[in-house]
């Protein structure tokens, strides 16, 4: 990947700054990565279709992505854009969809867009509430999750987006984080390569709405860098080694209040101690030792201590989870018109 | 001149197909044709049913509420639309049937005649074609079409395999009444 | 393909076949009964001829479907019945407010809900006209027979392209499932949308007195922004009231003003009628019939028939209800274009209803019926 500066890309692709995105927000750095990915493809923008459909993922391309951009209703992009794509296979046709908007209202398009693997890249970016409505609860937020509708804890499980879209015939699946931004550039490229449908799902920082989900007290300028943070922390990558050497204290009251006593409970083994913020357990004390299965014993008669997690608990997997290939849709249908076609005069 | 027609009978007693050559015949002759036929779960099973209007002027009751004609060709089918048969109507009716028929199936206002449709089709070696030995009845009693007109439609709507014996069923039935 | 001549088909059919004479090479569908023959057609015809057939998942993904493809340049269309035509509102809206040119066809059956799945009624017409949210005005063509059928698949097509505007055909399930004459010409008339004649062309603005704009596609260098937000002239958002006001004005303006030319009517013995029957598709047939009926019986009876319903005709039933001593308003719902015959007559004339529910079509002698009640 060639590095160039930030105004190159500025300038060349997009097309009306400032955006119009919170302080912090995701949508930038996913905006930032696929900018780059198509200038390192040489794609030119001009054959490049970006569809999406409301929510605040919407807005990555229309109206900031200087190509064509078709910004349709809820849920509906992949049915605008597999319209689009059928009649031109010669556009470079991108989804920008939220999970809201991809996975709720437009759930159905998106598992038959797989099925069909119409070749679409879909780039759905999963901040687990509807942001720009208020951040009610979407089927992504996590269970027990705190949203302005699920207001004593999310009573429902969240969708495996990458499974889900696998399961559904998707020949490209991969799943980064807003943290992971090499690694999504990587993928995106890969995606915009692929003859299939192609879908990689981005955790995004939503600091407006997720402060509440995640329990982040402090103030509004640190939590973007907290949630970043946090999803370092709350994933790990596929194929990648894992370490062993820590541990998690899920403390009963704020960790501040359970600092000292693990502190002292564990002093024999000199651990490094941290406070950090995880996904599946909200503000929790880091142990990074290499004595784990002595640290976890010792940890176990301690009243403050709900429950120790090993490493890998309540982690969310990033990676490219699918790399396949299977009959193309658009392919198919223009196969079919060879065949039956008697005076060819479409696209 | 016009001819209300409802042909009836069990999915998969040709009904459909028997209205459409029918309309096709009267309609390569120059008459103005109207074609329902009975769709969706209607026309799964059940009982299947092809209305045809011909007339010589335009057509512009496109439903057959009272039809002056009507073929059954079993018996659910003869009881859903004995009573949408107009005084004095001719109803051509499969013959095995009447053995079943009550006192109270009986019409007595209109011209039932009975058909050996499946005698007949099963005699020139096909039940199947039990339909096309009505529209030979048919045609001979209303006199709107001869046997040759029905008989190049049915070279034009059938394969070449099944076309003899269709066309033997026209006449067998066109010459039984 | 059929040849041009004369056939026997089913109305379906020949809608289908009328698209694809008029350039249509884009289908999305769901499966829909009495609407199914127009899929099953067009999926065998239109990789025949280079075009596109696609079973959607729903009736939401066939519109939107249609939508994209539109903008990629294609004449496109879409069918259904009720419910799907439900499902469709919100493509309906978005191809208003983006001025995207398709067809949608509504093969009307009885509801509400699912009702007499199997049976026609005209009972969407009013769906056709408010279904969708929000301020825009419709284009609804309605056919009386299978040529017409034929005849305003073609017309519906010409409208969305010349107006940039999504057109309704309401279709009924009678029209929809008869079998009668068509006759298809050599030649048929065909417009096509205007495209940009340079970079600076605005895709939703123009000074044109048409007030339509040119229309660019996907893929062309434009760097196209479509969005169903409040736009302005070049496609950018800009939510205020006055970008707001401006287009939605427009978008009105452009139907409201070619109105004599979209509005398509046609009148039989309306030279000295006392009585006037108003109608609209299938229940024009037995109108017409019933209206002959009563004139061979010397009473001075008319017929005004609907070819479009949307825009509403006003000027002529007022005209009419100036003439007429009474009109009757034949339908095949619990009376709807009723009120609209109500609201344009101005109390000019008395407005009678005939409706009919129950998935069945009037016959020539119960329309006949009220005409002589009426006179006397």
């Amino acid at each position: 990947m060639t590095v160039k500066n930030l105004r190159y890309y500025r300038e060349k692709f997009v097309r009306h700054l400032p955006t119009r995105f919170c302080p912090g927000c995701g949508n930038g750095v996913i905006l930032n990565a696929f900018v780059r990915a198509l200038d390192d493809l040489s794609i030119p923008q001009e054959r490049v279709l970006c569809v999406s459909g409301i929510g605040c993922s919407a807005w990555i391309p229309n109206p900031y992505f200087s190509g064509d951009s078709l910004h349709t209703t809820h849920g509906r992009a992949l049915a605008f854009a597999t319209g689009a794509k059928v009649y031109n296979r010669n556009l470079k046709t991108v989804v920008f969809t939220g999970d809201g908007d991809g996975a709720g209202i437009g759930g159905n398009h998106l598992i038959h867009a797989a099925r069909r693997n119409v070749e679409i890249t879909t780039i759905l970016v999963n901040n687990m509430n509807y942001g720009m409505t208020g951040g009610q609860t979407a089927p992504t937020t996590l269970y027990g999750g705190l949203t302005t509708t699920t207001p004593y804890g999310n009573p429902e499980n969240p969708f495996n987006l990458t499974s889900l879209v696998a399961s559904a015939g998707a020949t490209y699946v991969a799943r980064w984080s807003t943290y992971h931004v090499i690694e999504l550039t990587k993928s995106i490229k890969e995606a915009l390569q692929n003859e299939g449908f192609s879908f990689i799902e981005v955790l995004s920082q939503c600091p407006t709405q997720q402060r509440r989900m995640f329990g982040l007290s402090g103030t509004s300028s640190e939590a973007p860098q907290r949630i970043l943070e946090m999803f370092l922390e709350s994933t790990y990558i596929r194929g990648q080694p894992l370490k062993n050497n820590y541990l998690y204290a899920i403390p009963k009251k704020t960790p501040e209040a359970v600092f000292k006593s693990v502190e002292t409970k564990l002093s024999g083994f000199h651990p490094k101690l941290k406070i950090v913020d995880h996904m599946a357990f909200g503000r929790i004390i880091k142990i990074n030792t290499e004595r784990v299965e002595e640290v976890k014993r010792s940890l176990k008669d301690l009243d403050d201590v709900e429950k120790v997690a090993d490493p890998l608990e309540g982690k969310i997997e990033l990676g490219v989870f699918v790399k396949c290939e299977r009959p193309e849709f658009v392919k198919t249908l223009h196969n079919i018109i060879e065949r039956v076609g008697e005076n060819r005069y479409g696209v | 001149m016009e001819f209300r027609i409802i042909i009836s009978g069990t999915g998969g007693q040709g009904v459909l197909s028997a209205g459409e050559f029918l309309s096709e015949a009267f309609f390569r002759e120059g008459y103005e044709v109207v074609t329902t036929r009975s769709y969706g779960a209607e026309a799964r099973g059940g009982s299947a049913r092809s209305e045809v209007i011909v007339a010589d002027e335009e057509i512009y009751d496109l439903e057959i509420h009272e039809a002056n004609v009507i073929i059954a060709m079993s018996m659910p089918a003869y009881r859903s639309f004995i009573g949408r048969a107009r005084k004095g109507a001719l109803i051509l009716v499969e013959k095995q049937l009447l053995s079943e028929l009550t006192d109270k199936d009986f019409r007595k206002d209109v011209y039932m005649v009975e058909i050996p449709a499946n005698e007949t089709a099963v005699a020139l070696g096909n039940p199947i074609v039990a339909n096309m030995v009505f529209l030979g009845a048919l045609i001979r009693k209303i006199g709107l079409l001869n046997p040759e007109k029905l008989e190049e439609t049915v070279k034009k709507l059938i394969r070449p395999a099944l076309q003899e014996i269709n066309i033997k069923a026209v006449r067998a039935g066109y010459s039984i009444v | 393909m059929l040849k041009a001549g004369k056939h026997l088909v089913l109305g379906n059919v020949a809608c289908a076949e009328g698209a694809i004479r008029a350039g249509c090479r884009f289908f999305a569908g769901y499966p829909i009964t009495p609407a199914n023959e127009i899929s099953h057609h067009m999926s065998i015809e239109l990789p025949k001829v280079g075009g596109f057939y696609l079973q959607m998942e729903d009736e939401i993904a066939s519109i939107s479907a249609v939508l994209g493809a539109s903008w990629a340049g294609a004449k496109a269309m879409t069918a259904t019945s009720g419910p799907g035509f439900s499902l469709m509102q919100e493509g309906i809206s978005y191809a208003h407010m983006t001025e995207t040119p398709c067809v949608v066809v509504d093969v009307q059956r009885s509801g509400p809900s699912t009702g007499q799945a199997t049976m026609p009624s005209q009972m969407d017409v009013y769906q056709a006209k408010y279904g969708a949210h929000g301020d825009y005005e419709v284009v609804a063509l309605v056919p009386w027979s299978v040529q017409e059928m034929f005849d305003l698949t073609i017309r519906a097509f010409n409208l969305a392209e010349k107006f940039r505007t999504p057109v309704l055909l309401m279709a009924d399930g009678v029209i929809g499932h008869i079998m009668e004459k068509l006759v298809i010409p050599e030649q048929v008339e065909i417009v096509d949308r205007r495209r940009c004649s340079s970079r600076e062309a605005m895709p939703f603005g123009t000074d044109d007195p048409s007030r339509v704009p040119e229309m660019p596609l996907f893929g062309e260098g434009y760097r196209l922004i479509v969005t169903g937000s409040t736009h302005r002239e070049s496609g950018f958002r800009d939510e205020s009231p006055k970008y707001h006001a401006m287009l939605v004005k427009r978008i009105r303006e452009k139907i409201l003003k070619a109105e004599s030319e979209i509005s398509d009517s046609v009148g039989y013995y309306l030279e000295d009628p006392k009585i006037v029957v108003i109608s609209y598709g299938a229940t024009a047939r037995p109108s017409f019939g019933a209206v002959k009926k009563a004139r061979k019986g010397g009473l001075e009876a008319g017929l005004f028939r609907l070819r479009t319903l949307w825009p509403f005709p006003d000027r002529e039933i007022r005209r009419l209800a100036e003439a007429a001593e009474k009109l009757i308003v034949v339908e095949m719902n619990s009376g709807k274009i009723l009120r609209e015959v109500e609201r344009a007559s101005r109390g000019c004339s008395e407005v009678l209803s005939l409706p009919k529910i129950g998935g069945v079509l009037h016959s020539v002698d119960e329309i006949y019926k009220a005409i002589m009640e009426a006179y006397q």
